[in-house]
């Protein structure tokens, strides 16, 4: 137990970083997914609120 | 009560900018037609039940257009509580035209007659009093872009909806009328009366969707036909025409009763600016000129007085400054000091006589950057020294040992600026230093294991901030862009362009989607749909991805400065090869079968000049530019990631595990994939690995490509064959997202696969003859890649040349 938590405060801050990557990744993965099943917003895309062709692609109801 | 307020109008009158005014939104404006193709809906501030529509830019409520469709299914489907019709008061008599069919609708009419800035600025007189009384609709003078006469506007509309229907004050002939009466006695008595006028002028028109839409029986149809023929006769022309021609007669006495203008024979200044920019023959070069500019300001180093282009000064500071080693001065302060204090130390630490003399036998040897390194010592200034000897010090290195001379210039250098270093002065001492995001991130990832450190710093911190780094460039680029979009002078391009693509089969209505494709590609594709011809919006598709979009501007920034020392007339070139390659592609695919067929009419206003708001400009170019960011946030981070695990995960000695290096027999993931595929790209003079990757991943975003080399340990290429790289990145297949828009667009999965496989064929035959002819030039002649090039040549100029087959030679004459 004592190893453990001997482990834990050595790499306290290690840990921390990589978590925080992680999270920064998997939320990133999650947003990606979810604009895609909204309907695929394009990759240079602001949403419909800065496009002219508002409707067009499919991401009609991103600003929703 | 709830009220739904549509916004209906010609084009480029100012619908958009008002709803953004009543509704605090920031949908897109542009000074070209078009802009809105879809209804946009938002509610009215300060009145969360108040609903405004924005609607499509139509000319009459005909069935001509996709918008007027969408346009006009709105208005009589949805039934808005009031019609707020927004009247361009410079072109008041054409945009009437409108007003008199919606007048007819049986919903309430308020005329907003918008640009009385400009009327008055131009000594013309409109007497609103008087249209309001003729037409029998509430009229009111505004000026959407300097929000003048808006809140009466809206007071209007709210009285209008609560008060009675209107009752459209105009008639047409004796026979109309008659004719009128009669459909809609036979056939709209179940209609809701104030509807069965416009209902009963449409069917007298023979309008076939709303004959479909009625549902009426050939039988009835026959009756009413007896009707409309009758009026034909008497009236000595057809139905359409009869109502065309009253709607501008009773237009004609509108105008003489309400409307003085000032000098009708003057020209304005916009007449006198598009004889000079659309003029046969000056109007191309100018275009040429214009965008070289634009291009040329943002890309390359053009000398200012204070030194750097302001591009450069930019991506400079984003590049060493924020994602550099260790930090920048604000606004430059400490700067001078910290250069002087390098200087005197440079002179007393590094270049000692032992520094100076290896330098001065790698000159005498004409090694490659010796000299940079000697003249940056001779002007004692360290900054040019460091940068000289930062670019040319391994390949130095190389010269010695191959040449089997002792050196040390490389300790002392070391020694020098190491850790352990005296005297060396530190830059936070000077000025306002600000520290880089790595330098700030430095001190918690002290103790950290290295793969952490990789994956944050060359993996996360590399690839995004490698894309990042071009952002500043990229606002630049996108302010020129939106001024010139927002000037009116793009509008003048397509008209321009409509002569040049119309003798390759092309129409100017394809500009539209290139334009709007310069920003993203995606939504450039999805323009294409106001194109009616199937094969010329097939073919406009096809070719739209290649003018460079924002996404491949990171990529030209960094060859052009990476492989051309910021040459004047990359970024330019790169822009108009796209044109060139529209333009060679619309000759040759409108010669096949595929494509063969007369180029769609274009028609297109032109919108007068003005000078656009700041706010509008910098709204512009920050949208585009907040996309690229909230970009590199996500799927530039994610394929950054996975390029340093690529990287950093592969064998050595045998064994499958993760490498800080790999040895001379080890192998990384992508390394063993880029060899693998890199032979494709070895006659195109970019066959090695790395730059394969980066072109692979390029797939994904294209500014990926730039993400790559911020994380892989880019060597560099020739720059012939950087240019060949540059070609086909900016030629071939896409990002995927585009390809899906193509898919969506094209509807057809065989058709898509023909894009894109077009669009990397042409780009590698012409990455291949840049490269195998640029050889001719380096006198390095590869025979094979020779003779395939102008086998490549041979068969375009076969393309292009061909007389047209005569089963489907175009009839369209030049505009």
């Amino acid at each position: 137990m004592f190893i453990m938590i001997e482990w834990f405060a050595e790499n306290f801050i290690t840990i921390i970083i990589t978590a925080v990557v992680a999270a920064v990744l998997a939320l990133d993965i999650i947003y990606l997914i979810r604009q895609h099943r909204k309907g695929g917003l394009c990759s240079g895309c602001q949403g419909c609120s800065g496009c002219g062709e508002c409707g067009h692609c499919g991401g009609k109801d991103a600003d929703k | 009560m709830a009220i739904r307020i549509a916004l209906a109008g010609n084009p480029n009158c100012g619908k958009t900018t008002l709803f953004n005014l009543l509704t605090g939104t920031h949908q897109y404006v542009g000074n070209w037609p078009g802009v809105t193709v879809e209804k946009k809906e938002g509610k009215l501030k300060k009145h969360t039940d108040v609903k405004v529509t924005d609607l499509p830019g139509i000319y009459s409520l005909s069935p001509y257009t996709p918008e007027e469709v969408v346009a006009r299914n709105y208005l009589t489907e949805e039934k808005p509580e009031v019609i707020l019709n927004i009247v361009d008061g410079s072109h008041i008599e054409r945009n009437l035209y409108l007003t008199t069919q919606l007048l007819e609708l049986g919903i309430p009419v308020v005329v907003a007659v918008n640009m009385m800035d400009i009327v008055r600025k131009s000594g013309d007189k409109i007497k609103t009093a008087e249209l309001s009384k003729l037409l029998g609709c509430p009229v009111v003078e505004i000026s959407a872009l300097k929000n003048q006469g808006t809140d009466k506007a809206i007071e209007e509309c709210m009285k209008a909806a609560e008060g009675a229907k209107p009752v459209p004050q105009h008639t047409f002939s004796g026979p109309v009328e008659h004719a009128i009466a009669h459909i809609e006695e036979a056939v709209l008595h179940d209609r809701p009366e104030q509807q069965q006028r416009w209902y009963a002028i449409k069917l007298f028109e023979r309008d076939e969707k709303i004959i479909e839409k009625l549902g009426i029986s050939e039988e009835t149809l026959k009756h009413i036909e007896e009707d409309i023929k009758k009026a034909e006769t008497e009236m000595d022309d057809d139905a359409e025409s009869i109502i065309t021609n009253a709607r501008y007669e009773y237009i004609g006495t509108l105008m003489k009763k309400c409307y003085h203008k000032k000098n009708s024979k003057a020209l304005t200044v916009s007449d006198k600016i598009d004889k000079v920019v659309t003029n046969r023959i000056l109007a191309l070069p100018i275009f040429v000129i214009v965008m070289f500019l634009v291009y040329s300001l943002v890309m390359m180093p053009v000398p200012m007085p204070w030194g750097d282009s302001l591009g450069t000064i930019m991506t400079d500071w984003a590049n060493d400054g924020v994602f550099g080693d260790e930090g920048w001065y604000l606004f430059g302060i400490g700067q001078g000091d910290y250069d002087t204090a390098m200087d005197e130390y440079a002179e007393k630490n590094i270049w000692t006589n032992e520094f100076k003399a290896d330098i001065d036998k790698a000159v005498k040897a004409d090694a490659l950057g010796a000299e940079d390194i000697s003249g940056a010592i001779e002007d004692g200034s360290f900054s040019d020294f460091d940068e000289a000897y930062g670019t040319y010090s391994s390949s130095l290195e190389e010269y010695f040992t191959e040449n089997n001379i002792e050196y040390t210039f490389t300790d002392i250098y070391d020694e020098a600026t190491g850790e352990d270093a005296q005297e060396l002065p530190e830059k936070a001492s000077y000025g306002v230093f600000v520290k880089s995001i790595p330098a700030l991130l430095e001190p918690a990832f002290e103790n950290a294991p290295s793969w952490l450190h990789g994956l944050v710093f060359d993996g996360i911190i590399g690839g995004v901030g490698a894309v990042l780094g071009f952002v500043p460039q990229m606002l630049l680029l996108f302010l020129f862009l939106a001024f010139l979009e927002g000037c009116g002078y793009m509008a003048r391009i397509a008209f321009v362009l409509d002569r040049v693509f119309r003798r390759f089969g092309l129409s100017g209505k394809s500009f539209i989607p290139m334009l709007v494709g310069s920003g993203c590609g995606v939504p450039g594709i999805m323009a294409s749909r106001t194109i009616e011809s199937q094969r010329d919006r097939r073919m406009t598709i096809m070719t739209t991805t290649f003018i460079p979009c924002g996404a491949k501007m990171p990529i030209i920034a960094l060859l052009t400065a990476a492989l051309f020392g910021g040459a004047w007339w990359v970024a330019p070139s790169a822009y108009f090869l796209g044109v060139a390659a529209i333009i060679i592609s619309g000759i040759m695919l409108k010669k096949t079968k595929m494509f063969a067929g007369d180029p769609a009419p274009f028609v297109m206003e032109l919108p007068a000049y003005h000078l656009p708001t700041v706010g509008s400009i910098l709204r512009s170019m920050w949208e585009r530019g907040w996309s690229f960011i909230k970009k590199a946030g996500t799927i530039i981070l994610i394929s950054s990631v996975l390029i340093w695990l690529g990287n950093t995960l592969g064998w050595n000695d045998g064994v499958f595990g993760y490498y800080e290096e790999f040895g001379d027999d080890g192998l990384s993931i992508l390394n063993a994939i880029g060899n693998a595929i890199c032979w494709i790209f070895a006659p195109l003079g970019f066959g090695e690995a790395t730059a394969t990757v980066a072109t692979i991943m390029g797939l994904v975003a294209k500014e990926e490509v730039v993400g790559v080399f911020g994380v892989l340990d880019f060597k560099g290429l020739a720059p012939l064959a950087g240019y060949s790289f540059l070609a086909f990145n900016l030629l071939c297949a896409p990002c995927f997202a585009a390809i899906g828009a193509i898919k969506r667009e094209m509807n057809s999965a065989k058709w898509t696969l023909f894009a894109v496989g077009y669009q990397c064929i042409f780009a590698y035959a012409t990455a291949l003859m840049i490269y195998q002819f640029g050889l001719l030039f380096t006198g390095s002649v590869n025979i094979i890649g020779l003779i395939a090039a102008i086998l490549v040549l041979g068969i375009i100029c076969f393309m292009v040349f061909r007389p047209t087959p005569k089963s489907h030679k175009l009839k369209a004459s030049t505009a």
